[in-house]
């Protein structure tokens, strides 16, 4: 029975600790320290290319791509031959009359 | 000045509004966050990231509460999340010793130790017992205990941070001491 009311007498004591707790004062410099953090972050997230976030960097990099097959593509299909006959011939390096007449 | 001019100078990063929003906020945040974790280096790098969160989520913030109600729901957030990744690491290591892989346990890593400039030396052991206490309760209940208990804030500053009404804070409060007498019962049983 005596030591079950000392265990209470204990939690009691332990239980009114927490008003005892006396109001604390944040650290020195502690104002300093987090307007440098806060601003040195800020530097960095606002640098010219902040809004170039991967996302848009992929997004970029596959219409580079995209435009780049396509020309090719395109640049293989119409007028390839039709140029490279034109400047042969502007430069005397094929004539096609004479590979008529060889035939 | 107007509170809502003060955030729309917050929202545009004015450095003069966030040296007034520190001297206004750092002694209660600090507070807040040391009534939480009884550690002042652990307390200064949470009160830290308050400041850094509430920095980069001003643009969020809509006015539909009070500023400070918001930044203590920031404050009160970061320490729990803090409690909670400390809780993670010291059942890890419990489950790591249980299954038998070896490995050295640094046991400042576990118990953060009791180092509250309002606490006198007296009362460190029997303050250490508290807070060991009040971290075995629910999320909840040790919410509304310490914010009431230790950070002195009534019921309803914490019914307005919690979002809850103030009859179901009361309700807390009453669970809260009565599994505190529970837990400092079983404490004391085993250790008188």
């Amino acid at each position: 029975m005596k030591t079950q009311n000392n265990i209470q007498d204990e939690i009691d004591e332990v239980l009114n600790l927490s008003n005892l707790v006396a109001k604390v004062k944040a650290p020195p410099f502690f104002k300093d320290r987090t307007m440098q953090s806060l601003f040195s972050e800020n530097t960095i997230e606002h640098s010219s290319f902040f809004w170039f976030t991967p996302k848009f960097q992929m997004a970029t990099l596959l219409v580079f791509i995209f435009l780049n097959v396509a020309a090719f593509i395109q640049y293989n299909t119409t007028n390839y031959n039709e140029q490279l006959d034109s400047f042969a011939e502007r430069y005397g390096i094929y004539d096609t009359e004479t590979l008529i007449q060889l035939n | 000045m107007k509170d809502t001019d003060f955030i729309k100078q917050l929202k545009n990063q004015s450095r003069d509004a966030y040296s007034k929003l520190l001297d206004d906020f750092q002694d209660k945040v600090f507070g807040t966050c040391i009534s939480f974790v009884p550690n002042k280096e652990d307390a200064q790098d949470i009160a830290q990231e308050v400041f850094v969160e509430v920095f980069k989520s001003i643009s969020k913030f809509k006015g539909d509460s009070k500023l400070s109600t918001w930044i203590y729901r920031i404050t009160t957030n970061k320490c729990l999340e803090f409690i909670r990744k400390r809780n993670t690491k010291k059942r890890f290591a419990f489950l790591q010793s249980i299954t038998g892989q070896h490995f050295i346990i640094d046991k400042t890593q576990y118990f953060t130790e009791m180092n509250h400039p309002g606490v006198i030396l007296e009362n460190k052991e029997k303050s250490k017992a508290l807070f060991a206490a009040i971290n075995d309760l629910p999320e909840t209940q040790c919410l509304v205990f310490t914010l009431h208990k230790i950070d002195g804030k009534s019921y309803q500053e914490i019914a307005e941070i919690t979002n809850k009404t103030i009859s179901s804070v009361e309700s807390l409060m009453f669970r809260a001491k009565k599994n505190l007498q529970k837990i400092l019962e079983h404490y004391y049983k085993k250790n008188l």
